[in-house]
Parts: C-alpha cells; sequence; structure tokens
C-alpha cells in the first residue's frame, strides 16, 4: 500500500497566458509521490512550486502531460468532476488560510462534510476541531482568531474529509516561527497518523527537511529529489 | 482656501483614473434627475403653447363665459362698445342618422357669423366654415368631427338630426382653434358645429338648458384686456359669469398641466431619491477601497479637512457629469411624452430649452447627491493612518462622521425639502411626499437593521448555502441595506400606484350596484314628462324610472355674507363657489343619502323657503342647520334657510344633490327635467335607439360610456404616472447591480473556496439564488407593506370618497418582480463569479 502512487506527474507543461505573452511555468515535471508519504517542495520564487500543487490538485489544468492523483487522471474531468475529485481525495491548506469571513470555525470546518453528505457534519467537525486544539473556538469566526488559529482551521477543514492526499502551500508563510512551527507539527503529526500523503511548499529549508523526500524546483524543472 | 486649493490638486489627480466605480452613481443620478427634467420640459412645452397660442385657444383676447342663458342687452352692447365681438353656444345633445337607428351623444357648438376672431377652423375639404354650416335653401349646415361620421356610420352629404332640425353634414372638422378653451375640452362625444342661427330650431335651448354662452372679443391693440376685466367686475358685480383673457386661455388645461407636473415631479423625484441611495453605495464602496490611499495621505500629513474636501469635490465633480446627462435625455424627452399625453391636451406643445426647468432638475440632482454622498465621505476622512500599520485597510478602521458633516448632511435635506415644497403646485402633497419619504427611508433603513439582526440571531440552517445565503445578510459590507432601500423604494411606489390604480379601476367596473341607472336623460321638458315615462316603460326591460326637476345655481351669499369670504379656505370643495351647481326641488327626501342634522320638510310646506344640503357644503362654509345661503338661478336671487343637513353616497350614481330646496322656493320656475332609468343591455339598445327620435331634444347619457371615457383617461394617465415610476424602479434596479457588484470580488472568492472544497457549480448557484432571493423576497414584503399603506392613506384619507379594497394580484405581481429582479442579477453576479478560474483568485490573494 506504502509503495502505491497516490500523485503521478508525467512530463506536466504548463502555459498561462500573461498580457506579455504565454508564460511557461512548468516544462516537463515528473514526480511520483506514494500513499502516506511526506513530500516538500522548495525552490526559489517563480519556481513553479505553487503552480505544481494547483495542477496535483485539479485547480489549474496541465497544458500537456499526464497527471493522476488517487488512480485518476484529471485531464478529461470537468469542473464540476474536479469539485467533486478534490471532496472525495485531497484536501488543501493556503498561505493565507481562505476561511469564510461570515461562518463560524465549526461551519468553516463542517462545509466539506455537508459537501460530501455526511450524516453528522457538525459532530465530525467539532471532533477535528478538539484535534487541532480548537475545540473551545468553535463558534469564532475567523476574524476573531489569531493567524495561527485561523490555520489551524484550515488544516481541520483540509482534514476532516480524510483525504488520501494533504496539498500545503507555504501553510506558515504568514505566520510567526513559533506559530508556524506547531502548525507544522500538527500537519505532519496527523499526516503520518492517517496515512495521509503530504506534498509540502515552503521557503523554510528546516521545515523541508522534516519531510521524507524533498524536492527542488527550478525554473519550472525538478532540479532533484 | 490653502486646504481648497489642495483639495482641488488632489482632485484632479484622483480623476485621471476616469469614472471607473462611480458608473452607478452617474447611472443611477442620470436617470433621476431625466425624469424630472423630462417632465419639467414636457411642461414647459406645453404651458408655452398654451400661451402662444392662448388667443386662438380663447378665440378672442377676451372671453365672457356664462352658463344658460344670453347676456343682457346691456352687458352685450358694453361688449360690442369695445370691439368685434363673436357669440357661440355649446351644449350636449343626441345627433342621430336620418337613416337607420343610430344616436349618439355630441358635444354641439352653435358659432355665429363672426367666428372664429382668431385662428382657422380647418375643414378636410379646406373650404371656409361660414360656408360650410350656411343655410342651403332649406337646409342648414353642419360640420363634424370625423369621430360622429364613424359613430353613426354616415359620410359627408348625409343628413342628421339634432332636436327638431336636420342639417346636412357637408364636411368634416379637422381643427377647433379654441377646443381647449372650450366648456368641455375633452368631451364625452364628438363635435359638431352649427349656425348660431340654426340653434333655435333644434329646439334644444328652453329655458334651463344646459347651454354654456361663451361671448368673445378682439380688442384693439392699445386695450387692455384686465382693465376690460375690471370694468365689467365693477359694473356688474353680481353676475355669474367667467370672465377669461388670452394669458389663461385654458384655465383646466394649466391646471390639468400643473397637477400632473407636480404629481410626476414628486415620482420623479422618487428616482432620484433611489439614486440617492446608489450615491452613498457607491461612495462608500469608492472609499472603502481607497483606505490605504486616505491612511496614506494622513501619514504623509494631510488634515481631515483636505481629505473630506478632495472626496467631497470629486463627488461633485462626478455628480455633474451625471447631472449632465440626465438633463440631455430629460430636454430632448418631450416628444415622447406628449405623443402619449397629447390627445387630451388640446393644444400643441411649443418645445424649447426650459432653463428653469432644467435648473431645478440639476438642483434636485445636486441637493440629492451632496444630501447622501457627505456621510460616507465624512466616515472616510476618519480613517486612522495607523491602519496602515496595522494592515487593517479595510473600512472597520473608520470612525463616526462628524458632527459638522451630519449638520451638513441635514442642510443638504432641507434644502432638497425646501425645494420639494417650493416647486410643488400643491402644498399638502409636497409635504406629504417629504414626511412620507422620510418615513420610508427611515423604515426601509430600520428595516434592514432588523433583518440584519435576526439574521444574525436566527438559529444556523443546516444547509450550508442556507447557511452561507443568511450570514450574508448580515456580514459587514452585507448588501442588504443598499438592495433593501434602493429597490425597496422603487417598487413602494409601484406598488402603491398599482393600488390605487386597481382600487379606482374596481371601483368603475365592480362597485356599480344593482340599483344603478342605464341613462341619464338631461332637458327632458316638464311638460312632457308623462309621455317621456310611458315611452321608457313600453320599451320591455326597463326598470326604475326616476325624474326632477334640475336648474343650476351659484351660491352667491352665506347668511348674507359673499360666499368667497365665507368659505374655509382650508376645505377641498372649491367646486361649491367656482361653477353653477345643479340643484332640484323637492316633498320628500331622496334615497342615497342619510340625515346627519336637521329634519325634511313636511310634504305640503308652504312656508318660507327651506332648503337640505349636503354635508360638503356646511363642510366647506361651516354652517348648518338655521344658517341661511342665497343661490343665483337663472339669474334670480333665491334664499333659503337651511333645514336638513345630508350624507351623500355619490357613488351610488343615483339623482343627488349638493342642494335641494323645498318647493315653495323654486316651484314654478321652468325647469327641464333630470331622469334615470334602470334598463337590461337590451333595453339599453333599444332605449338608445328609440328615445332619440320620439324626444329629440332629450340628451341621453349612458352611464357605461360616460364611464369607458373615464377609464380610458385614467388609463392613459396612470401609464405616464407608471413610466416615471418604470424610472425609479430602473434607478433601484442601478443600485442594486451596483450593491451586487460591489460585492463581486468576495462573492467570487467564496465560490473559488467552496469549488476548492468540493462544490459544484451548480449547488454554488443555487446558494447565490437562495441569497438573492432571500434578499427580494424581504424587499418585496416590506415594499408591498410599504405600498399598501401608502395606497390606503392615498385611498381612504386623500381621495376620501372612495372605498378600500386589498387587491392581492398588483401586489403579488410587484413581489415578483422584485424577487424576479434580485434573483436574476444575483443569478447573473454569481454566473460571472463561478466562470471565474480558482487558481488566478488563489495565486493573488
Amino acid at each position: 500500500m506504502a509503495n502505491t502512487p497516490i500523485v503521478e506527474l508525467d512530463d506536466v507543461h504548463l502555459k498561462l497566458m500573461s498580457s506579455a505573452g504565454p508564460v511557461h511555468i512548468l516544462r516537463g515535471v515528473s514526480l511520483c509521490v506514494n500513499r502516506g508519504e511526506t513530500v516538500s517542495v522548495v525552490g526559489p520564487s517563480g519556481s513553479g512550486k505553487s503552480s505544481m500543487m494547483m495542477v496535483i490538485g485539479g485547480l489549474e489544468k496541465a497544458t500537456s502531460g499526464l497527471v493522476r492523483v488517487a488512480g485518476e487522471s484529471l485531464a478529461g474531468m470537468d469542473e464540476d468532476r474536479l469539485a467533486v475529485f478534490r471532496r472525495d481525495h485531497v484536501g488543501i491548506v493556503f498561505q493565507n488560510f481562505h476561511l469564510i469571513p461570515s461562518m463560524t470555525a465549526l461551519e468553516n470546518v463542517a462545509i466539506p462534510l455537508e459537501f460530501a453528505h455526511h450524516p453528522d457534519p457538525f459532530e465530525a467537525a467539532a471532533q477535528e476541531l478538539e484535534v487541532v486544539g480548537l475545540g473551545q473556538r468553535q463558534c469564532h469566526y475567523p476574524a476573531q482568531l489569531s493567524g495561527g488559529e485561523q490555520q489551524r482551521v484550515a488544516l481541520a477543514r483540509a482534514l476532516v474529509c480524510e483525504p488520501e492526499l494533504l496539498l500545503a502551500d507555504e501553510p506558515t508563510g504568514n505566520l510567526d516561527g513559533a506559530t508556524g512551527a506547531h502548525v507544522v507539527d500538527l500537519m505532519l503529526g496527523l499526516a503520518e497518523r492517517r496515512g495521509t500523503a503530504l506534498i509540502l511548499i515552503t521557503h523554510a529549508l528546516e521545515l523541508a527537511a522534516r519531510c521524507t523526500r524533498q524536492i527542488h524546483l527550478v525554473d519550472g524543472q525538478i532540479a532533484d529529489g | 482656501m490653502d486646504d481648497i486649493r489642495t483639495a482641488l490638486t488632489l482632485v484632479r489627480r484622483e480623476l485621471r483614473g476616469g469614472t471607473a466605480g462611480f458608473r452607478i452613481l452617474i447611472m443611477a443620478l442620470a436617470l433621476g434627475v431625466a425624469a424630472i427634467a423630462a417632465v419639467q420640459s414636457v411642461s414647459h412645452g406645453l404651458l408655452v403653447g398654451l400661451l402662444a397660442d392662448g388667443r386662438a385657444i380663447l378665440g378672442g383676447d377676451l372671453a365672457v363665459r356664462q352658463m344658460f342663458r344670453d347676456l343682457e342687452p346691456g352687458q352685450l352692447g358694453f361688449l360690442r362698445q369695445q370691439g368685434p365681438i363673436s357669440h357661440t353656444v355649446e351644449l350636449r345633445a343626441m345627433a342621430r342618422a336620418e337613416t337607420g337607428d343610430a344616436a349618439t351623444l355630441v358635444e354641439l357648438k352653435a358659432v355665429d357669423a363672426a367666428y372664429p376672431l382668431y385662428g382657422n377652423a380647418a375643414l378636410q375639404s379646406a373650404l371656409p366654415l361660414q360656408a360650410m354650416i350656411a343655410r342651403r335653401g332649406k337646409t342648414w349646415g353642419a360640420v363634424a368631427e370625423a369621430g360622429l361620421l364613424s359613430k353613426l356610420g354616415i359620410a359627408v352629404g348625409d343628413r342628421i338630426g339634432i332636436g327638431t332640425l336636420t342639417v346636412e353634414l357637408r364636411d368634416v372638422l379637422e381643427t377647433e382653434p379654441d377646443r381647449a378653451g372650450s366648456a368641455s375640452p375633452i368631451g364625452f362625444g364628438p363635435r359638431l358645429m352649427i349656425s348660431a342661427e340654426a340653434l333655435p330650431e333644434t329646439g334644444l335651448t328652453q329655458p334651463g338648458s344646459l347651454t354654456t354662452h361663451f361671448y368673445r372679443l378682439r380688442l384693439p391693440a392699445s386695450a387692455r384686456p384686465d382693465a376690460v376685466r375690471a370694468e365689467l367686475k365693477a359694473t356688474w358685480p353680481k353676475a355669474t359669469w367667467r370672465i377669461l383673457d388670452f394669458t389663461n386661455a385654458s384655465p383646466s388645461t394649466s391646471r390639468f398641466i400643473n397637477s400632473l407636473t407636480g404629481f410626476l415631479t414628486l415620482i420623479g423625484l422618487t428616482a432620484l431619491l433611489v439614486g440617492g441611495v446608489g450615491v452613498i453605495s457607491s461612495v462608500r464602496s469608492y472609499l472603502d477601497g481607497k483606505t490605504s490611499v486616505i491612511a496614506t495621505l494622513k501619514c504623509l500629513g494631510a488634515s481631515g479637512r483636505i481629505i473630506f474636501l478632495t472626496y467631497l469635490f470629486q463627488v461633485l465633480a462626478i455628480a455633474l457629469v451625471g447631472i449632465g446627462i440626465g438633463l440631455a435625455f430629460g430636454a430632448a424627452a418631450p416628444p415622447f411624452l406628449t405623443a402619449l399625453l397629447g390627445k387630451y391636451l388640446p393644444i400643441s406643445a411649443r418645445f424649447s430649452i426650459d432653463a428653469a426647468g432644467l435648473s431645478l432638475a440639476a438642483l434636485f440632482g445636486l441637493a440629492t447627491a451632496l444630501a447622501f454622498a457627505i456621510i460616507p465621505i465624512a466616515r472616510a476622512e476618519t480613517t486612522p493612518p495607523a491602519a496602515l500599520f496595522r494592515g487593517s485597510t479595510d473600512a472597520g478602521a473608520q470612525g463616526k462622521p462628524s458632527r459638522r458633516a451630519i449638520l451638513l448632511t441635514a442642510l443638504a435635506f432641507i434644502i432638497l425639502s425646501l425645494l420639494v415644497l417650493a416647486y410643488s403646485p400643491r402644498k399638502w402633497l409636497a409635504i406629504a411626499f417629504i414626511l412620507g419619504s422620510a418615513a420610508i427611508l427611515a423604515a426601509f433603513r430600520l428595516a434592514a437593521w432588523g433583518i440584519m439582526a435576526l439574521a444574525h440571531r436566527m438559529k444556523r440552517p443546516r444547509s450550508p448555502w442556507l447557511r452561507l445565503a443568511v450570514t450574508n445578510l448580515y456580514r459587514p459590507g452585507s448588501a442588504t441595506p443598499d438592495v433593501i432601500m434602493s429597490l425597496g423604494l422603487g417598487l413602494t411606489v409601484l406598488s402603491a400606484i398599482a393600488l390605487v390604480e386597481a382600487n379606482f379601476t374596481r371601483q368603475i367596473e365592480t362597485s356599480l350596484p344593482p340599483t344603478t341607472p342605464a341613462f341619464f336623460f338631461l332637458d327632458v321638458p316638464g311638460a312632457k314628462i308623462d309621455a317621456f315615462r310611458q315611452a321608457l316603460a313600453a320599451i320591455p326591460g326597463t326598470g326604475t324610472f326616476n325624474e326632477t326637476p334640475l336648474l343650476q345655481g351659484r351660491i352667491t351669499e352665506v347668511n348674507g355674507i359673499p360666499a368667497e369670504k365665507a368659505a374655509r379656505q382650508t376645505s377641498g370643495h372649491h367646486w361649491l363657489l367656482n361653477s353653477d351647481r345643479g340643484i332640484t326641488w323637492s316633498d320628500r327626501q331622496p334615497g342615497g343619502a342619510e340625515t346627519v342634522a336637521g329634519a325634511w320638510w313636511p310634504e305640503n310646506h308652504a312656508g318660507e323657503p327651506l332648503m337640505s344640503v349636503a354635508t360638503e357644503v356646511t363642510e366647506f362654509f361651516g354652517i348648518g342647520v338655521g344658517d341661511s345661503l342665497t343661490v343665483n338661478v337663472l339669474g334670480r336671487s333665491i334664499t333659503a334657510r337651511i333645514a336638513h343637513v345630508r350624507r351623500v353616497d355619490w357613488s351610488s350614481y343615483g339623482i343627488n344633490f349638493a342642494m335641494v330646496f323645498s318647493s315653495s322656493a323654486l316651484a314654478g320656475a321652468p325647469a327641464p327635467r333630470l331622469a334615470t332609468i334602470i334598463a337590461s343591455p337590451a333595453a339599453e339598445a333599444e332605449i338608445q335607439k328609440t328615445i332619440p327620435r320620439l324626444f329629440p331634444e332629450v340628451t341621453l347619457i349612458r352611464v357605461k360610456e360616460a364611464l369607458d371615457t373615464a377609464r380610458r383617461i385614467l388609463s392613459d394617465i396612470s401609464l405616464a404616472v407608471r413610466m416615471i415610476a418604470g424610472l425609479a424602479i430602473a434607478a433601484g434596479t442601478l443600485v442594486l447591480a451596483g450593491a451586487i457588484a460591489a460585492g463581486h470580488r468576495r462573492r467570487i472568492r467564496e465560490a473559488v473556496i467552496m469549488k476548492v472544497l468540493g462544490a459544484t457549480r451548480r449547488s454554488a448557484l443555487w446558494g447565490f439564488a437562495l441569497e438573492y432571493g432571500l434578499l427580494g423576497l424581504i424587499t418585496a414584503a416590506i415594499a408591498c407593506g410599504a405600498g399598501t399603506l401608502t395606497a390606503w392613506l392615498v385611498i381612504t384619507r386623500v381621495l376620501d370618497e372612495l372605498e378600500w379594497h386589498f387587491l392581492p394580484m398588483p401586489v403579488f405581481l410587484t413581489a415578483l418582480l422584485c424577487t424576479a429582479i434580485t434573483l436574476a442579477l444575483g443569478f447573473a453576479g454569481a454566473w460571472a463569479a463561478l466562470g471565474k478560474k480558482a487558481a488566478p483568485i488563489l495565486r493573488n490573494e
């Protein structure tokens, strides 16, 4: 099981149009991440780290190449199919948290469960908040939480459906060192306990070193890993 | 001064970015200003036309109008000394085709050889009028409006009967220059014109017949109409005539234009007030995006005053663009509105740029922009420079507006109210509008707060989309207040108008009791009344027949004091003074009225003249039982004591009079009879066929036709009202679109997050539809409530003769329209948001 791939990228290219003309962001990325594996992606700004994560999460369509996640090719999926695919297989944590400001912490965490027609989304969401240490903050709105707390809510939301793959895009980028370390501890611990594969994008090399594998992305290509 | 200079410099730089962000403000103001400018321009064109064509409309420099009888020889002699004179007589009569059964009511006008003194009566053949109506051999000629030919199914050359005279129809009358100044500018039937010399042969001018005599004068260039008028008044102070001059040739038309203008302007002002809500939301939304700029400027040393002036000037500059566009559209609109209303205004409009009207519209626009823009600007002024360092550059960092700003806003609203008051021809309507608008705006604001508080406190729905919809109702920066105020205000007006109109229509269409007569018969000769009754009784399907003597009289004195002085000016029954009223005498109390005070006189009362009056008379003069009224009847003054006061149900369409005398007061006067009859539809047709032949001097007014005419006029006027109210809705929709556009960024972000978390587009669309559906429904509920309340007030308080009925259909349609507009715009916004790709949004966050 541990050696079965959860993410398979083969010669993936991504070209985006900008006002200055097409930008070739990913240039033939090939990558395999196994189930339960934790992989960090490092590289300079503009090297294509976030774009690669978006391609894996179905948020961006590869221009060419093969993208298989959880055994499914994302190439032929329309937007709605991709949404359902994410709901069932992928959790995502953003640098900017992306919580819905008009919803409480509990409601934010419950949303993906509700989309998945979970029989008791609030009970499960409350348990997940307990897991990330925010059992007492369920009724708070994002604006009433600190950055670290917001990111923990985002983590709970990403993991509450027990995805096979967790994508984290610079999850500590907006947090101070100690808070960031706490969030990372939590994330790695949970991923390991649940056997969730993790792709972690970060600039922090010591954080990257805590993953089982490190990938260096330079100018849209994997330099080593 | 330095601050102003600095502010102007900053404004110039800010305006480099163009008017982006202010499009809604510009369009909303333009719509409101266009509505007012259009109404003003049309009114101006019509009034200018009325004045310019004054002599032709009046038919002279001066006209004396008298009911029922010729002027006395002395009066006529005086007029003849002033210059050339023309005498015409107008009355309603029945015209019958010589062959066949067709007969119809006509507005008959008998003109002398001098007619017209001014203008030209244009005939289809372009031949002169006098030649066509002259006697040829033994036959008099006549000309008529085309409507008569089609109604009677006749052609030029056919003969028609009028009273006891048969005339030859020789031409079609295309233009009657003095129609607007005539006794019936709109008319219940087509015009038929004959020679004054032929009139006596019709047998229609018996004493007491409902005739209107016009004596029109052409004065020498050196003579002044007002001097002649003054001399007439001084020489014959008790005369009951009405004197008109060319500067006010058709007071009823001017009054109609002025009243409609005032009313439509107030509705246009509603569109502007809705635009005001757009001003608030546009300015707020624009300044919310400027928080970091304002904080930066403050860090660099700008005072709050500079910030305030900068954005105030900027908003004013942008507002002027909107006002300018509105003025341009308003000034160009008159031909369209005239096409709609022109048929009721028998005058030609003369369009030119109405500087005063356009200035008024511009002033309204400017005052509205100021009244609504100052508070959001003053709030932005309080943005703390520290906002930059805390990273909280949202609007939440702002404080309360200064006292100066609140005072300035109050001042702008006072100016707006004073403008409404100064302009409106009816002060009570202006005051009602100001208070009503303030109450409705406040009610909507309170309702918005209430809804937000309720949504905040209510138990969270289980469905995530419904939950999102509910939370979006109250979150900071929610569109709730803007949507409710903007769309709600317009829809309140629309639902109120729809309900008032529906109540009117219902009154006309369905409230006719079974006892409503089918016909009113005017000028039935007293001597023939028994034969008339028998003729009607012989027609199968006829029912109750009623008749009463009918005279016309004008109240001249109240307890010996001239009636004008005795009147209570605050009461609205000026018709009691302005013209002759129908009067009758009777020994028995008529039906359809209840006794309020006093007692009816005994059947054979032969003592002092007594009278029974309607409550309108006692209220207008502040009198009661025991007081006396002097009434001029056919030139004779009759004084009677009030013995009885009645409250009359005028909507019963029965025979009823404001003044009924005892027989002792009037019996013996040469009075024609007014009669009514109840009849089945089949009998109605037979009456229309038979009676004009048997009694050619009798005029038939079919109640159904009269009501149809009233309904048609009402429906076309209400179309004009609805068109202007439609502009209020358009302004509301614009503001709503603006409010939705302001939330577009947030909506895109939410849609993207939802998609990331696994939501499909269909479910996301459902969520947004829920949000706007909820908002639309809530707004509809409040607007319909407020509209119903307004309509109820209008029907029961302003038009207190009408009975109020709540009619669900107009309200339902308004609610449907409201929900549809919000849903459509919400859907459009959501559709655009859902079409956005997630990655670029997530990248830029």
